[in-house]
């Protein structure tokens, strides 16, 4: 799933550490989810796109809808 | 609510059941050597004395796993199911091995060390859970 994650991550000025403890999760996960290892659960889908204030399809690519021209 | 994280709390439980596990094993051989009249009920609950703590090392075990996130769940389960596949695989074959082959008695307590030695490489080998 393609996803721009670390993009807004370090737009934001975050380190790793920095959002994993903001989603209580592990730096693990985030690394995870940067480098496509792990695709989030809604629930943690919802947490990202709410640090981010940005709608979870901006972070997260949904690969099942059409695309528009 | 504990503070301590999931981790802490992990190597601080499978220090206690290991310790548990130790003083057990001496307690229940030096036990079973000194009082070899011993028979029924009260031979059996003293043999099967160091199995209990292994018992809840696989709980301790369980409960770490509900409490890191998502990922490493996933992870440790993951390397979870496939050291459990290969556990019941190997012990399933060698059953038959014995009993059809004449293969050497394997004695069913190690099958709790060979469950482990099968975590250790399936972690080596998944590093991830897809």
């Amino acid at each position: 799933m393609k996803q721009y994650l670390r993009e807004l991550r370090t737009g934001a000025g975050l380190t790793q550490a920095d959002l994993a403890t903001r989603l209580g999760v592990s730096r693990q996960a985030v690394i995870a989810l940067e480098t496509d290892k792990h695709i989030p659960s809604l629930d943690l889908a919802y947490k990202i796109s709410g640090v981010f204030d940005r709608p979870v399809e901006d972070i997260f690519e949904n690969p099942y809808r059409p695309k528009t021209a | 609510m504990s503070k301590l994280s999931a981790n802490t709390q992990y190597l601080i439980g499978i220090s206690a059941t290991m310790g548990g596990y130790m003083a057990a094993l001496f307690g229940s051989i030096l036990t079973l050597k000194a009082h070899p009249e011993l028979a029924g009920p009260a031979l059996w609950a003293v043999a099967v004395l160091p199995a209990l703590p292994i018992g809840g090392s696989i709980w301790v075990f369980l409960r770490y796993i509900e409490q890191v996130d998502e990922y490493v769940r996933a992870v440790t389960l993951k390397r979870f199911i496939v050291a459990t596949g290969l556990t019941l695989f190997v012990c399933t074959a060698w059953g038959f091995l014995e009993e059809n082959a004449g293969a050497h008695h394997f004695s069913l307590y190690l099958v709790y060390p060979v469950f482990w030695a099968f975590y250790g490489a399936a972690s080596a080998l998944y590093r991830s859970a897809s």
